[in-house]
């Protein structure tokens, strides 16, 4: 009983990043009908500097806590100057254009990887701890910054929700991921929520970027990962569905942490191919998927 | 309905081509032309699978296919050289008849991402396969002694026969219903057209060639590793078709061609292969969205005119 | 022969589809007879669209049968209905803008016909009748509208149906334009004995062409006749001067 409920935390932990990761990826989709494997890499950025920037800080004579939130400002902000550049030179010119944006961000992507392991190596960095020691839920014992990293994604994904049902912008990004012709004709400017929405896809994967740093062995490489789990999450879902994320973001989350336990992590990669390729006999367009 | 193979052109190219290859004597040149043949060949396959529209990103998978086909066929089963190259592209094929049966009902994104996901699957599968090598791969695939020294001009002629088999496809009618998927499937279902056969079909002649290409990879290298044949490969393959241009057949040779020799230099200068390749892909995409045969096709058309 | 000349091609029993609450098409009865060109009409939302996608295949039906020449077709795939020689055309751009107009209409004269010579030879017979034969080469996308609609005409009839059915195939045209595709669609039925099923709105040509008129009326049948019995039917000149006040 302890294991599965540690490995249902672990899933749980595991999950909300992929989550963080595949509501970014079906919310451009949604808005853009685009497929940006660069996504990754605004991930990579953010969690990078914020490596980075704590040890540094640290250094200054800073306590850890503030360091890290300075480090988190910092990590989230480059990486939106990073995605916003990606936008205003590259993706604006291939809105609905899926060949045509896969392929440039495939570029980027090979472009990216160059540039990150020339400017910070390929080796790994630690960060130190940011909130130390462990709680015990209900009888299996968790760190507390992996609980923190639970409840902060929680939080984004619950304030995500709440913009995209209930703001005029969130409105109208869905307005326009549905159907976005007939928005248009409703006095949707249709370029400016395809930047918003490129632009919360970055801040969502920077987010989940700077909060895996303390956790996680950050490299340059550290995106393609997750970038993987997260469209297939997405896969799974449904592109440019949000619950879809969420659903499938959990699902790859618990296939990887239940079969890695049982298995071995090879086998539940394997598995987790498989689950797709049956969702997709079933439901070609995902569990959630329209349009 | 032009129906003109422009038969001459080709005999042409491939001659010169070939003869090029016999009067190459340094082996760092010859090297870099089993490179460009070898990728030629891979832009080719993606390309055929772009006629319809969608983008094949399994093409990574199936040279890894026909690579470890031709490792095993040589080394475990002492099979000759020519059954392992031939079943590299075979075995390539029915499986990707069976992959295509279930994911060429799903389109665009869809597509992509699970070609993307399949091939890192197999990746997996290989390191974890002892027979295979695990993560340091197979050794000693060696094609036949007496070959050693024709091996630049063999691979460029299995190469320069199969994206003509290709191109032969593409000018049939068979092309055309490629294209009419692509461009309306809704329309080409309904005039009796069976589109998933013709899907699977175009996919597997695809897989065919990457699969040789696989094959051809392996006995040029001699070593193959899980790490040879992730998803880069087709992003590779990728960059040669959108730099040379994906309107025509030409294209993506020309781009392999190119980007494979300024990448040997660039690398000789120990520049970084991913940066380059990402440069040309994202200035390609962003500057030149018809290659340079399309710049050079519209400098021809200036040309002409002018005259006139 | 002469025992199945006067059957149906295309006959439908309590043909039904609901999407979710909304019953889009209900309990509808039509008959198709040999060498006949039959009207469906009927105001916006009337469900011609969704009969349109029942009968050749592309919408299961939440109820009902439908038989294609004879054979029970119901819930068959749209391929197999189309190669059983029941072939449709889209309102919407219902042809390949890249290619050419010669294969374009190629495309229909592909499957059932073996020989690459033969099915040239059905291109130029197809284009001939369409009056096509100036624009093989060039590209569809860069015609203008009547010719493409022409050309969409063409893809379907290359395929040499018994059963043609058109989905609102006059919109965007000129008068000229519709003259001469009526012309077409009669050479279609008196030349090649192939029964075309016309959905349109141009009620004008619709009157002047077809031998029978269906009228739908939110999903149901209202009237099946002769363009002069339609135009003459109390309850068509309600529902039609009822949608009119509408507006």
């Amino acid at each position: 009983m302890q294991t599965a409920i540690q490995l249902i935390l672990t899933s749980l932990q595991i999950g909300a990043v992929y989550i963080l990761f595949s509501l970014g990826l079906t919310l451009i989709f949604g808005v853009m009908r685009i497929v940006n494997f660069a996504h990754g890499h605004l991930f990579a950025v953010s969690a990078l500097v914020v490596a980075y920037t704590v040890p540094w800080l640290a250094d200054t004579g800073l306590p850890v806590l503030p360091a890290y939130l300075l480090a988190v400002i910092a990590g989230v902000a480059v990486a939106m100057v990073l995605g916003f550049l990606m936008y205003v030179f590259g993706f604006k010119y291939f809105q609905r254009d899926m060949v045509g944006s896969f392929i440039l961000s495939i570029g980027l992507v090979l472009l990216l990887d160059g540039i990150l392991l020339k400017t910070f190596g390929g080796a790994v960095r630690p960060v130190p701890e940011i909130l130390p020691g462990t709680v015990t839920i209900l009888g299996a014992s968790v760190t507390v910054q992996r609980v923190a990293l639970c409840a902060a994604a929680v939080i984004i994904t619950a304030a995500l929700y709440w913009a995209l049902t209930r703001t005029k912008l969130g409105k109208a990004l869905r307005a326009v991921s549905i159907d976005h012709e007939a928005a248009m004709l409703q006095g949707v400017p249709y370029n400016r929520m395809a930047l918003a929405g490129f632009m919360i896809a970055a801040a969502l994967a920077a987010l989940a970027g700077a909060l895996i740093a303390p956790i996680s062995i950050v490299s340059p490489v550290i995106g393609a990962d997750y970038l993987i789990k997260g469209f297939i999450a997405v896969i799974i879902g449904g592109l440019g569905s949000v619950p879809g994320a969420i659903l499938g973001g959990l699902f790859v989350a618990a296939i990887e942490t239940f079969g890695g336990f049982y298995l071995d992590p090879t086998s539940a990669t394997i598995a987790i191919f498989v689950l797709v390729i049956v969702v997709l006999l079933v439901r070609p367009k995902g569990l959630l998927g329209h349009g | 309905m032009d129906d003109n193979l422009k038969l001459p052109y080709w005999a042409i190219g491939i001659g010169i081509a070939l003869a090029a290859t016999l009067i190459v004597k340094d082996p760092y040149i010859s090297s870099v032309i089993n490179l460009i043949s070898i990728a030629a060949l891979m832009a080719a396959s993606l390309r055929f699978v772009m006629l319809m529209g969608e983008l094949n990103f399994a093409t990574a998978a199936f040279v890894g296919i026909g690579a470890y086909t031709a490792g095993v066929a040589v080394t475990i089963l002492d099979w000759p050289f020519l059954v392992a190259l031939v079943l590299g592209g075979i075995i390539a094929a029915l499986i990707s008849i069976v992959f295509g049966f279930v994911t060429l009902r799903t389109k665009g994104p869809y597509f992509l991402l699970i070609g993307f996901a399949f091939t890192e699957a197999i990746r997996i599968l290989y390191s974890k396969s002892m027979v295979l090598g695990g993560n340091s791969g197979m050794v000693g695939i060696f094609p036949p002694m007496a070959l050693d020294a024709w091996m630049p001009t063999f691979v460029m002629a299995v190469a320069a026969i199969l994206i003509f088999g290709l191109y032969v496809l593409e000018r049939s009618d068979f092309g055309r219903i490629l294209t009419a998927i692509r461009d309306n499937e809704d329309v080409a279902r309904t005039v009796g057209l069976n589109i998933l056969f013709c899907k699977i079909a175009c996919f597997a002649a695809a897989s065919f060639a990457a699969g040789i290409a696989g094959s051809l990879h392996a006995f040029v290298n001699n070593v193959i590793s899980p790490g040879d044949f992730s998803f880069l490969l087709a992003a590779f393959a990728l960059a040669y078709v959108k730099v040379g241009g994906e309107d025509n057949v030409v294209g993506p040779l020309v781009g392999a061609v190119l980007l494979v020799t300024l990448g040997s230099y660039a690398l000789g200068l120990g520049g970084q292969e991913h940066i380059f390749y990402g440069t040309a892909i994202v200035l390609a995409v962003l500057l030149l969205p018809h290659g340079v045969t399309g710049i050079a096709r519209r400098g021809w058309a200036l040309i002409a005119r002018k005259e006139k | 022969m002469s025992a199945t000349d006067h059957s149906p091609l295309l006959r439908t029993k309590g043909l039904t589809r609901r999407f979710g609450g909304l019953v889009a098409v209900s309990d509808l009865d039509l008959e198709i007879m040999p060498n006949e060109i039959l009207g469906l009409i009927g105001p916006n939302g009337a469900g011609k669209s969704t009969t349109f996608n029942l009968i050749s295949g592309f919408y299961k039906p939440s109820a009902g049968e439908l038989f294609v020449f004879g054979q029970n077709c119901t819930g068959k795939s749209p391929l197999s209905i189309s190669r059983m020689g029941l072939v449709r055309t889209f309102q919407h751009g219902s042809l390949m803008r890249s290619m050419t107009v010669g294969d374009n209409i190629l495309l229909g004269a592909i499957h059932g016909i073996g020989s690459r010579q033969k099915r040239r030879e059905r291109v130029r017979e197809t284009a001939e009748m369409l009056g096509l034969s100036g624009y093989l080469s060039d590209e569809a996308g860069t015609l203008p509208h009547g010719i493409q609609r022409l050309v969409s005409i063409g893809i379907a009839f290359a395929a040499r149906p018994r059963l043609l059915c058109l989905d609102e195939p006059l919109t965007g045209l000129n008068q000229t334009e519709v003259t001469n595709t009526l012309s077409v669609l009669e050479r279609i039925r008196d030349d090649f004995g192939c029964s075309v099923l016309l959905v349109e709105h141009n009620m004008k040509a619709v009157m002047k062409v077809c031998d029978r008129i269906v009228v739908l009326h939110h999903g149901q049948h209202l009237a099946t006749g002769t363009p002069a019995e339609i135009r003459a039917d109390k309850n068509v000149i309600d529902a039609y001067l009822g949608h009119r006040n509408e507006h």
